[in-house]
């Protein structure tokens, strides 16, 4: 028997995980929710999202916590020491609570974005969580994103490489260039696909009865408590 | 009844993009309204549909009737009486599936669930997508999400369809196929509007015809002058891209170049996709110096996995690539210019081109005829025109020996055009040769010294101005 649930639930599944990502400030903390959450998200993500764009981004937030932890948080006792680079605990440590944030935030959201129907999905959060149509389709219209992402992204790397230059990340200077026609094309697509809904009536969208909560509602919200309570515990036992 | 009558409108306060458009029409007919690139088209349609003022920010003064309602005054009215076909069915298409897409619009306009359902079958058994209605739409072909486009922008039966630019990127099946559309549409008492700069395609069908230019309503034609010799060498001599292959002169078409010795030569190529799937059998050709050779076949018969293969980006191929001289040797220019950008303004990119390949930047500015104007602009922010063209700019600094242009044309009104083509061809005659993918029978007649026909996986060699004609009358122009 197949286990029924709320989109809306899994929605605020998603969001309550990612407040851990802010309130966390410890690796231990953050450790296992970040894992549990992100195997699973990029296991079930997969299915519906392009694998591809989801190591790309995955490869972007390490190197790109990496050198942020390199630039602003380079401090501490010595843990490598070469001719060419030295790290510092500081930046492990930076490093670290960056990709696990990022890992328990993406992880999350690929994690309800692998298990919901988009239109199920805008209808939910609209009905059982009372959001503005345009806020709920906004949150869904990211289905329809990441495969143009993932198309965009290999057609850059193309350009890139017809011009000479890395599809590697080495420098902040090459992330810049990748995102910026990534970010360019994303958000005219979102100016008309903007118009696309609003000429299709989604200002007209009327709002349907609640559905009542089942037992697959309970155990994603139970879930959600269980790794609330451990980061706290880890928390208070950190002090 | 549609009753346009708009005073003034702009994307902000202050700034008018459209003065004193008025025209009107009437059920079971097609207006068309043609015009330059930057003539206001787009923002007409955002308009007359009330979006301009209700999500752009914008403001408009006048009145837009349709079936009595104003809907630069009632923001609610426009989604249930107009039904929009934007130009690029990719920014179109909200939804991850062909029957998610269908049921959206119909579930917004509180459709119940068994009317939708029914309404979104049909319509998807009518564009030919049933069998696909709960795959991914990254799935789909181009002609494909076009049809999903239609069934979707149709679902509600809205009393006024509007199409902008709607044979932008597309084959002659698929202009057909929107051909057929709008017939039918007409046909059923609807109202129909066009923005197109490629009026050929649809003068045949229309009852009025509304020249825009900066703006402005510049002209408009009714009935039989829309089909009088007079007024289709008015519209040529106003740069409006209204002449059918079979009628441009025969001196333009008949031009025969001297090129040099051959420096591509492709030997028994098979392409497939990642799947296994073949996509090209036992293709053979081969490019020589300064040539311009144009790819010509349907939506999805390999043109541009042929163009990454020779580029060396699509890697699922076997036979043989053979080039004859060294140094960087292709260059592959997307459909989407965009792509190749990696700076905030002109200026940096060429600064950047200039550094890497080491040719002085007052070389690069020459080339670039819009530079002192739009040097501070983004990349992104230049018309789609100027876009193409400084990709091509980047493209020759690299100094290739054979470029590879994907559908350069799409999008392009003939003034850019005809500039477009004048710069190929000078670049051309410097020795660099050109493969040029695309369905646009003007760059046949105008660029091609050889043309290669792909279709069901075979290339055979055709000749450029028979198949500009055939693709012509596949479209239905004459």
């Amino acid at each position: 028997m197949r286990l029924k649930y709320r989109e809306s639930t899994l929605f605020l599944y998603a969001l309550g995980i990612s407040l851990i990502a802010f309130i966390a400030n410890s690796v231990e903390s953050l450790l296992l929710p970040s894992i549990l959450n992100g195997i699973l998200g990029f296991v079930l993500g997969s299915k519906k999202m392009p694998w591809k764009l989801l190591v790309v981004l995955l490869l972007l937030n390490v190197w790109g916590s990496f050198l942020n932890g390199l630039y602003f948080h380079n401090f501490g006792e010595v843990v490598v020491s070469t001719q060419v680079i030295v790290i510092k605990r500081g930046a492990i440590d930076s490093f670290l609570l960056v990709s696990l944030r990022f890992f328990l935030i993406v992880g999350a959201t690929l994690l309800m974005l692998g298990l919901v129907n988009v239109r199920d999905l805008i209808k939910s959060l609209e009905r059982d969580l009372r959001i503005p149509s345009g806020i709920a389709f906004s949150i869904a219209y990211a289905f329809r994103l990441f495969p143009l992402l993932s198309k965009d992204l290999s057609e850059i790397y193309i350009a890139r490489k017809e011009r000479g230059l890395t599809s590697v990340i080495l420098r902040p200077s090459n992330l810049r260039s990748i995102l910026l026609p990534l970010l360019n094309l994303s958000y005219e697509r979102a100016v008309w696909g903007g118009i696309s809904a609003e000429l299709r009536g989604l200002r007209l969208r009327k709002v349907s009865g609640k559905k009542p909560l089942r037992l697959g509602d309970l155990i994603i919200l139970t879930a959600l408590i269980l790794q609330w309570i451990i980061v706290f515990i880890t928390l208070f036992l950190n002090k | 009844m549609l009753r346009v009558d708009i005073e003034a409108a702009g994307y902000r306060a202050g700034e008018t993009t459209l003065r004193k458009i008025k025209f009107g029409g009437g059920e079971g007919e097609l207006i068309l309204v043609g015009g330059a690139s930057g003539s206001g088209k787009t923002t007409l349609l955002l308009t007359i549909s009330g979006v301009l003022s209700s999500l752009l920010g914008g403001w408009a003064d006048g009145s837009v009737l349709v079936r009595d309602e104003d809907t630069l005054k009632t923001n609610s009215v426009a989604s249930r009486l107009i039904g929009l076909v934007l130009q690029d069915p990719e920014k179109q298409v909200l939804m991850p599936t062909p029957l998610d897409e269908v049921l959206f619009t119909l579930e917004n306009l509180g459709f119940s669930d068994e009317e939708a359902l029914a309404r979104a079958t049909e319509l998807l058994k009518r564009f030919g997508l049933f069998n696909k209605r709960l795959d991914h739409v990254e799935t789909l072909s181009g002609g494909e999400k076009r049809r999903l486009s239609l069934a979707s922008a149709i679902s509600h039966k809205p009393y006024l369809i509007m199409l902008d630019e709607p044979t932008a990127s597309m084959d002659p099946w698929g202009i057909r196929e929107v051909r057929k559309f709008t017939n039918d549409l007409i046909r059923e008492g609807n109202i129909v509007l066009i923005v197109e700069h490629k009026i050929k395609y649809f003068l045949d069908l229309a009852d009025k015809l509304v020249l825009l230019s900066s703006g402005e309503k510049i002209a408009e034609y009714s009935g039989s002058e829309l089909t009088s010799r007079s007024l289709l060498e008015k519209l040529r001599d106003a740069n409006i891209d209204v002449e059918p292959v079979h009628e441009v002169p025969r001196e333009e078409r008949d031009k025969k170049r001297g090129v040099g010795e051959v420096i591509l030569t492709i030997e028994g190529l098979e392409c497939w996709h990642n799947s296994g799937k073949p996509i090209l059998k036992n293709v053979s050709f081969d490019v020589r110096k300064g040539e311009v050779l144009v790819l010509v076949g349907p939506n999805g018969s390999g043109k541009t996995t042929l163009l990454k293969t020779i580029a060396g980006f699509h890697k699922g191929y076997s036979g043989e690539i053979k080039l004859r001289e060294s140094g960087k040797r292709v260059f592959y220019v997307s459909q989407t210019p965009d792509y190749m950008f990696l700076e905030s303004t002109v200026e940096k990119e060429l600064r950047l081109v200039s550094s890497r390949v080491g040719l002085p930047l007052e070389a690069l500015i020459e080339k670039i005829p819009f530079y002192s104007e739009k040097k501070n602009s983004s990349p992104y922010r230049l018309s789609l025109g100027q876009r193409r063209w400084l990709s091509l700019v980047v493209a020759w600094a690299y100094k290739p020996n054979i470029i590879l242009l994907d559908e350069p044309t799409a999008g392009l009104d003939i003034g850019f055009l005809n500039n477009l083509f004048s710069y190929i061809r000078s670049l051309s005659r410097e020795g660099i040769s050109f493969i040029i993918s695309t369905h646009d029978p003007r760059v046949l007649l105008s660029l091609a010294d050889r043309s290669l026909m792909i279709d069901g996986g075979r290339v055979r060699e055709v000749e450029p101005y028979k198949v500009a004609l055939m693709l012509e009358s596949i479209a239905g122009v004459y």
